[in-house]
């Protein structure tokens, strides 16, 4: 149950495809978790900041390093939250999380050499899985140092919402590949060396073919720690105190893939504690009074109320299609989120919140 | 506002087209309409996807009765060919052409470090689509159309050529890039359409997306706004709602007349975006509740939407 989740686990893990709503509801989540639970941090490595604006901040306020920032008073109350809650929202800069990594792990001379070269500074666009991994390395050491209670953690977009918990593997084939044994001192025997080694040179060129080397040895020195942190996190979604959330909606191609995440999480062993169907339309229930029947031209009530047999028409789908996934898991705990049209962003969050507490 | 419904965005497509835009946009199915109805129109037309290594069916092969398209162009329909954009077909091709003996490349791939390097190194793997892309540009289809990953991954895709090219200047994989890119880059023969939904955010990911896009130099087709709501209203009816759903207890109705102003007002905004920058040519909108892949005059049914 997500509620007990709420009040009990240290992780919520949000993911979902692209287009559900995911941001929108980690943050509503971590609104009704902090009216439970003290220090609640909710945060996200999207970088187009919309978890930092939703709760009001403006981009002056945003910090590279990605501490987090307490909302004021003024926000929770807007939020619908008592003025005494504790929440904060964070944005993950995956190269301030690398850079510290490498800081802790190589000597200042060596990590000077490693930030240098081209392949590290275009690395975070080049290796998929390395975002994610950055984000894991952020999570579980804001765990370990118990500042918050619960961390509410949006995962970032992807080409599949699965990619997200694969990403540690990844990286770990990445870091025990041979790629490194092509740039490093030879081990292998002659002839296989001698011929990986001219052909990457060859097709390369000498000055890039040095300056990989130059990036592989030194990286090297990080792999051990690497491989080590991934063996950790590919467990982590298993952990006792660490929950996963699905985020859908009921349109057709979202569904799909819903149901494709829901499969690999079942395959993984990876335990679900709730799905959460977002932007469900509902049916209007829409009548003109007699005054409305007075002041408004034939031809526009009849236009109104095509538009309500249209608007049924659509909520009717969503209906018929949230009842087929309550069908389809049984057991399962699955959450209805109505749509909200609304201009206030803060009302958005205050009624999910609710629908969610 | 002039509404001209004579003319088809099928005419206004260009030799190369790249449909991107973030996932749950509908650019998927647009992109497989794009491609009938280029075919329709009697246009020997290639439609490709990119692979993806989840084993899932491919949601744009599921259009024509299909679970993935092949690596090779094969026929769908009338006109219209389909394929799939492998990384290692790819750098196969790659490593033949310049060593110019399959038998070398196969072995040079048959050893495994050169496999481990192919697999493992960053960038590798877009540069493999990339090549498997330049030989189907280098093809002799009328039109090409590209259902590119969801924003994220395009940027990756869009950035690389430059990216490697900071990193490999010369050699024959620069050479490959920079082929690539004079086709990409030409106005004239290349274009990427960016679809999007009449909602505040999605609008203002469609305009960040083509600012990467226009710093990169790549030409911009036209912004797609798609699931325009159904609207009976006129303007000044509009109007007449909106001051009474001020004072009226009909909330629920008005839920329909809320999407009717975001649609207007994606719309206003990107048409001002089109306005204040030149490299926007056009912006199109697609209604909803239709299916495009069953339309047989689908092109008309997206309607251009005038300055």
């Amino acid at each position: 149950m997500l509620k007990e989740a709420l009040k009990s686990k240290r992780c919520l893990m949000v993911c979902g495809g692209g287009g559900v709503g995911k941001t929108t509801i980690a943050a509503s989540i971590a609104i009704s978790a902090a009216k439970v639970r003290e220090r609640v941090l909710v945060v996200t490595i999207d970088p187009a900041k919309r978890l930092l604006q939703a709760f009001g901040f403006t981009d002056a306020l945003l910090n590279e390093g990605g501490e987090p920032l307490k909302l004021s008073k003024d926000v929770l109350l807007a939020l619908g939250l008592p003025d005494s809650a504790q929440l904060s929202v964070a944005i993950l800069n995956p190269k301030y999380v690398l850079d510290q990594i490498v800081g802790q792990s190589l000597s200042a001379a060596q990590s000077a050499t490693l930030k240098n070269t081209v392949i590290y500074k275009e690395m975070g666009q080049m290796i998929h899985g390395l975002q994610e991994y950055t984000a894991y390395e952020w999570v579980t050491r804001m765990i370990a140092n118990n500042e918050y209670d619960l961390i509410v953690l949006d995962t970032p977009p992807a080409f599949h919402a699965k990619e997200f918990f694969n990403a540690p593997e990844k990286i770990k084939n990445l870091m025990e590949s041979r790629v490194f044994q092509l740039f490093l001192p030879s081990k292998g025997s002659w002839f296989s060396s001698m011929l990986s080694f001219s052909w990457v040179e060859k097709l390369l060129g000498e000055k890039v073919y040095r300056e990989s080397r130059l990036f592989f040895e030194t990286f090297v020195s990080l792999r051990d720690r690497i491989i080590s942190r991934c063996n950790q996190l590919s467990e982590f979604f298993r952990m006792q105190e660490v929950s996963v959330v699905t985020v859908g909606t009921t349109e057709s191609t979202p569904l799909l893939e819903l149901e494709g995440l829901i499969r690999f999480l079942g395959e993984k062993r990876i335990p679900l504690e709730a799905m959460i169907i977002n932007q469900v339309e509902e049916a209007s229930d829409f009548a003109l009074s007699s005054e409305d029947r007075v002041l408004l031209s034939p031809d526009l009530i009849e236009k109104l109320l095509k538009l309500k047999s249209h608007q049924d028409a659509r909520s009717d789908r969503a209906l018929e299609s949230f009842s087929h996934i309550g069908r389809s898991y049984p057991g399962q705990e699955i959450i209805k989120i109505p749509m909200v049209y609304s201009q206030d962003g803060f009302e958005i969050l205050r009624r999910n919140a609710i629908t969610l507490s | 506002m002039v509404v001209d419904t004579s003319r088809s965005i099928i005419s206004n497509l260009k030799r190369i087209n790249l449909i991107s835009g973030k996932g749950g946009v509908g650019r998927t199915t647009l992109a497989a309409s794009l491609a009938r109805a280029a075919a329709n129109a009697g246009k020997k037309t290639l439609l490709l996807e990119i692979e993806d290594d989840s084993g899932w069916d491919s949601a744009l092969a599921r259009n024509f009765g299909r679970k993935h398209f092949k690596i090779e162009p094969d026929y769908l329909e009338k006109n219209l060919y389909g394929l799939c954009l492998s990384a290692s077909v790819g750098q196969e091709k790659f490593l033949n052409s310049f060593l110019k003996l399959s038998s070398l490349t196969q072995m040079v791939l048959g050893n495994q470090g050169v496999k481990w390097f192919l697999e493992g190194a960053p960038a590798f793997k877009e540069m493999g689509y990339f090549y498997h892309l330049l030989i189907q540009m280098r093809s002799d289809f009328d039109t090409i159309i590209l259902d590119l990953p969801a924003t994220g991954h395009f940027i990756g895709l869009a950035k690389l050529p430059e990216l490697l090219l900071k990193m490999i200047p010369f050699g024959p994989i620069a050479d490959r890039l920079k082929e690539g890119q004079n086709f990409l880059y030409d106005q004239k023969n290349s274009a990427t359409w960016i679809v999007t939904l009449p909602q505040t955010l999605p609008v203002s990911e469609a305009i960040e997306l083509k600012t990467v896009l226009a710093k990169e130099s790549l030409p911009i087709g036209g912004f797609i706004l798609n699931r325009a709501p159904f609207n009976p209203f006129t303007e000044e009816e509009e109007q007449v709602l909106e001051s009474l759903s001020q004072k009226s207890k009909t909330q629920k109705l008005m839920v329909d007349l809320e999407r009717i102003r975001r649609f207007r007002e994606a719309r206003n905004r990107l048409r001002d975006e089109m306005k204040n920058d030149p490299c926007v040519q056009s912006l199109w909108v697609a209604p909803e509740a239709f299916n495009p892949l069953q339309e047989v005059h689908f092109g008309n049914r997206l309607q251009k939407v005038e300055c």
